[in-house]
């Protein structure tokens, strides 16, 4: 990234953004009318998106990176904090009209390329169907976009695939299909859902060289929701590392991974077996088993877990500080809580 | 080398669908002997999955053993009923399966289906049934007390682990593990297998880990058979199938892989194409269409696997030239080129 794309405004702006929702209770839920607890899915979570760069969002089911990447897509509405695009958007405030042109800027892939394409249309009706939602272009100016579309997709030569239908398609065309789709409208931010997981190894690479070459090439944006360390470290230029809708770290891609401060990031890290048979991993001997549900603190939601919590992790929510030059960690232990009384 | 405890000598399975025969796999051959872990790699339809049902026998309705043998401790499974084979299951070899969601059966206590296989295959009684439960949670680490409970009130790692415990029950000699933890979040999958593989060695049992991941491949297995197309294209014990792999799938499939420990790679590689559909045999080398180093005879003869060195096998015509090929292959220009 050039320097001027550090001193422009962020793409995204989001600031203290909260998402909760109504959970009901097993069987009580059946029978009782009203809502049970609230789970908050995403808990003041703070962090801009830089133009031209691909931001990862590594976490594990229930992390609510997912929500997040919905929040900003607007298929959830946040309830707590704000989301502003560049140019002053307040995601809040967008309906209707101005909803739809946001879709112009703003798109979205999904994990599963088989649930997310509609059978009965042929590559080039699914690829032109955003065009005709926001009415945009006639019949041969839409024809010639699609083919740019697919081309940008990798799925070259353009005429060759315009008259397929997904079934005719091998997973990974699927999934460059959806790009394609996601790009015809030449948006600026591109959120991408676990697009890689559902995939084979030898698929997975040239759909993440892809998004890498949209970003590199065509200076597009993205939002990269994954589970996965390893293919996150690869594609993207910074990393935002959530748990239990916090985020834990967040910095430099490479730095954030080689060198972890979270005691919940190192886990992850230290989790994950390395294709190497002279590697010899080390093994962390961190605390708790993750399966039994920790005990709900006041405080750092990795406490009950954590084999480093101190007596004030438990009580106080740790704030994202930075630890380095574009590096912030939210741990007591890299920024000792101010003294004062605990609040119990 | 230790006794061959499961040998599989030239073994083919197909499915009957409307269209014809799908041969899902195809004179398939390997060992495990005891005490070793075997690992059989690969991707989506690869046939590794199919080949570790076999084994047992418990195979979809429209699934049928076409050719070979499978000797167990010398004895072929092929021809024997399938009250033969219960006699096998759980005491002998048992699976930990890929899902446990799907595995256990929502309306039952877990200790009850846990018991069952203890009291069904070991004729215990019901009490001895219950303490030898309580000792499989504990050795799975999960409190005694969560038998009583349904399967819905496990969290996934600790339904996975009461699978564990389960395929435990009858200390088998024989583990089949497909894609044991894929199901699970990256914390639990590491907490599980590794627990998985502290049993094992406990009790000196052998393992057939049946998985896509080489990060589990290269941490735990002895040794390596790497399936593409219905095929085994190399097999080796794990050091040499790393460090001087031969076959250009393993060679791609090997810097697939973006790596968490060294610096970012530029570009990685991506194989072109798609796996065969297996409906007819193919012509030729399996992997040939997507192969950077397929020559005119690759698209008409298909390889043998053939030795390479001790214990090392590849099915590659250009198998002399592997050295070559593992430099080119590591080029990401190489695999682009194919397109």
């Amino acid at each position: 990234m050039d320097g001027n794309a550090l001193s422009a405004p962020p793409l995204v702006t989001a600031r203290h953004v909260r998402k909760s929702f109504a959970t009901r209770g097993e069987l009580a839920g059946l029978f009782a009318r009203g809502e049970g607890a609230l789970v908050h899915a995403v808990d003041d979570v703070s962090f801009d998106i830089r133009e031209g760069e691909i931001l990862g969002l590594i976490g594990e089911s229930g992390s609510g990176k997912t929500t997040l990447g919905r929040l900003l897509v607007r298929l959830e509405r946040h309830d707590g904090g704000s989301i502003h695009f560049q140019d002053g958007r307040d995601l809040a405030a967008l309906g209707g009209r101005a909803l739809r042109e946001y879709y112009r800027d703003v798109q979205m892939i999904f994990q599963d390329p088989y649930g997310s394409i509609n059978p009965r249309f042929t590559v080039h009706d699914t690829v032109a169907e955003p065009l005709s939602t926001q009415r945009l272009g006639d019949a041969s100016e839409r024809r010639g976009r699609v083919a740019r579309a697919l081309e940008r997709a990798g799925l070259r030569p353009p005429h060759a695939f315009a008259d397929k239908f997904p079934h005719e398609l091998s997973g990974g065309e699927r999934q460059r299909l959806s790009i394609a789709r996601a790009l015809v409208l030449e948006p600026r931010l591109l959120i991408a859902d676990e697009p890689v997981s559902m995939l084979d190894v030898s698929i997975r690479a040239g759909i993440l060289n892809l998004l890498k070459e949209q970003s590199r090439e065509f200076g597009l944006t993205i939002l990269y929701v994954s589970h996965d360390l390893s293919t996150t470290r690869y594609l993207c230029d910074r990393i935002a590392i959530m748990y239990r809708g916090r985020f834990v770290e967040l910095g430099e891609a490479e730095r954030v991974i080689d060198d972890a401060h979270h005691p919940y990031a190192q886990a992850l890290k230290a989790a994950i077996p390395v294709p190497d048979p002279e590697f010899d991993r080390p093994r962390s001997e961190a605390g708790e088993d993750p399966d039994e549900s920790p005990q709900e603190s006041a405080g750092c939601r990795y406490a009950g877990t954590c084999p480093k919590a101190m007596e004030v992790c438990r009580h106080e929510v740790p704030e994202l500080r930075p630890v380095d030059a574009g590096h912030s960690v939210a741990c007591f232990l890299y920024h000792p809580a101010e003294t004062g009384p605990i609040r119990s | 080398m230790s006794e061959v405890l499961l040998e599989v000598r030239n073994l083919s399975v197909g499915y009957r669908i409307a269209a014809g025969t799908v041969h899902a796999i195809d004179e398939v051959s390997f060992t495990v002997h005891e005490g070793e872990t075997l690992g059989l790699v690969g991707e989506s339809g690869c046939g590794k999955t199919t080949a570790g049902r076999a084994v047992i026998k418990v195979m979809p309705a429209n699934a049928e053993i076409t050719g070979g043998e499978i000797l167990y401790r010398g004895r072929d499974l092929v021809p024997l009923s399938n009250e033969d084979m219960r006699a096998i299951r759980w005491s002998e070899i048992a699976v930990i399966p890929q899902s446990a969601m799907n595995a256990l059966n929502p309306v039952y206590r877990v200790g009850r289906q846990i018991e069952e296989v203890i009291v069904g295959q070991d004729g215990a009684s019901p009490a001895e049934a219950r303490t030898r439960a309580e000792e499989l949670f504990r050795l799975v680490k999960i409190d005694p007390g969560r038998l009583a409970h349904y399967p819905h009130q496990f969290s996934g790692g600790m339904r996975q682990r009461a699978l564990v415990a389960m395929a435990l029950a009858l200390d088998p000699a024989l583990l089949i593990a497909d894609e044991p933890t894929t199901a699970l979040d990256v914390v639990s999958q590491d907490r599980v297998f590794t627990r998985v593989r502290a049993l094992q060695k406990r009790l000196g049992a052998s393992m057939l880990l049946i998985t896509h991941d080489m990060g589990l491949v290269a941490e735990n297995c002895d040794r390596v058979a790497v399936m593409y197309a219905g095929r085994i294209v190399e097999y080796a014990d794990t050091r040499t199938l790393f460090g001087e792999p031969v076959h250009p799938y393993t060679l791609g499939l090997k810097n697939a892989f973006p790596s968490t420990t060294r610096p970012k790679q530029e570009a990685l590689i991506s194989i072109a194409g798609a796996p065969p559909v297996l409906l007819e045999a193919p012509r030729g080398c399996r992997f040939a269409p997507r192969c950077p180093f397929a020559s005119a005879r690759c698209h008409d003869e298909d390889p043998e696997l053939r030795a390479l060195g001790p214990g090392h096998y590849a099915a590659c015509h250009h198998a002399g030239a592997a050295e070559d090929m593992r430099a080119q292959a590591a080029l990401s220009e190489t695999w682009t080129a194919t397109h």
